[in-house]
């Protein structure tokens, strides 16, 4: 303890018992903050319960969250923003043909048709005779519809390629190239 | 000790009732302390909320060694002292010139005023006479103490005082 001169010693005692009585407003000042901070902290429990005590863990786990969402939405939209879709109906006849498997082929340049063909994908039609193909990349394409086997279209119908022929060579190459495209198919029959 | 304990322990239950009878036994001896560190009522209003938020946030370190008030104490004297973090100067090792201390006039002065007028007094020092005054003559700390919590020499704890005294002796003179 310091060695207090007569002066020290006096102010010293001034204030050695001085109490006051702060305004109420302190108090609640301080009540708020408290349970404040207590309601985040209750709220954040309930979504990181298990990571709590790990703030840094629920930060990591966030930023990878958020990082993997981004990248998932950037990989949809870079492989999607340039892709087409072919669609139409297949008929046997003037009836939509409602039993059957519409299949898409790409076509490779310069190369005779037969040899080059690749199956890109295959739908089933619905009770309305559609099919649809999504995601088409830009190119040459021929369209086979194949009736259901031992169906009733499939007594009076051959599987036929777009342009009602039934063999691919004679077949009109479909360009897909900008736009979407509508294709019907219509069975060649027996 | 079992008061303080059982007190403490439901603050840190968040029990809002204890936390409230906590702060009620020791609100008044902080408010003054903050008086006498603050230039006003508002900034010593600011700087009591703060201290006690700091001693609520802080309960859980208290290792229940020394008094429980000397630790609240310690933490309102921190909380005051960086209050004034920025604001802090202290003027060139230089005395008030052609003033001595008078420790009679000093005397008859203070048994004229009333504790208010040398506490309005006091709050209207500059802030580093201010603190250090607070410092040594209130909280008892010694120069070489003051000296390392303000990062200052001695000399100048020692200076700022002489002339913390000075300065109240004039105020006392008008």
């Amino acid at each position: 303890m310091n060695e207090f001169d007569d002066i020290e010693s006096k102010l010293r005692g001034t204030f050695d018992d001085f109490e006051q009585d702060p305004p109420e407003k302190v108090w609640e000042g301080i009540r708020k903050t408290i349970h404040a901070d207590t309601q985040k902290e209750k709220f954040r429990s309930r979504l990181f319960d298990f990571s709590l005590s790990r703030p840094r863990l629920v930060r990591l786990y966030a930023v990878l969250a958020a990082a993997s969402v981004i990248i998932f939405l950037l990989i949809v939209f870079f492989t999607s923003s340039n892709k087409l879709t072919i669609r139409g109906h297949a008929y046997a006849g003037e009836i939509p043909l409602c039993r059957g498997t519409a299949v898409l082929f790409k076509v490779a340049d310069k190369v005779e048709p037969i040899d080059s063909l690749q199956q890109h994908g295959s739908v089933s039609l619905n009770e309305k005779g559609f099919y649809r193909f999504t995601k088409v990349n830009p190119g040459k394409y021929l369209i086979r519809v194949v009736p259901l086997w031992n169906s009733e279209q499939d007594k009076y119908y051959h599987s036929s390629w777009n342009d009602q022929h039934i063999v691919p060579e004679l077949s009109h190459v479909i360009p897909v190239e900008s736009e979407d495209l509508i294709v019907d198919v219509y069975l060649m029959p027996k | 000790m079992d008061a303080d304990l059982d007190l403490i322990l439901s603050c840190l239950r968040m029990d809002i009732t204890a936390q409230n009878q906590f702060y009620r036994k020791f609100a008044s001896k902080m408010y003054g302390l903050c008086l006498r560190y603050a230039g006003n009522r508002m900034e010593a209003e600011d700087m009591l909320q703060e201290g006690f938020l700091r001693v609520f946030y802080n309960l859980k370190y208290y290792r229940f060694e020394g008094s429980l008030e000397g630790w609240v104490r310690r933490i309102m004297v921190n909380t005051a002292l960086n209050f004034h973090k920025k604001s802090l100067k202290f003027q060139n090792e230089v005395e008030l010139e052609n003033f001595d201390l008078h420790a009679t006039l000093f005397e008859d002065a203070l048994s004229k005023l009333s504790r208010e007028d040398i506490l309005r007094i006091i709050q209207s020092l500059p802030v580093g006479y201010r603190t250090i005054f607070n410092l040594y003559v209130m909280e008892g700390y010694p120069h070489k103490e003051i000296a390392k919590l303000l990062g200052i020499s001695e000399n100048t704890s020692k200076t700022q005082l002489r002339n913390a005294k000075l300065a109240i002796q004039k105020e006392l003179g008008k």
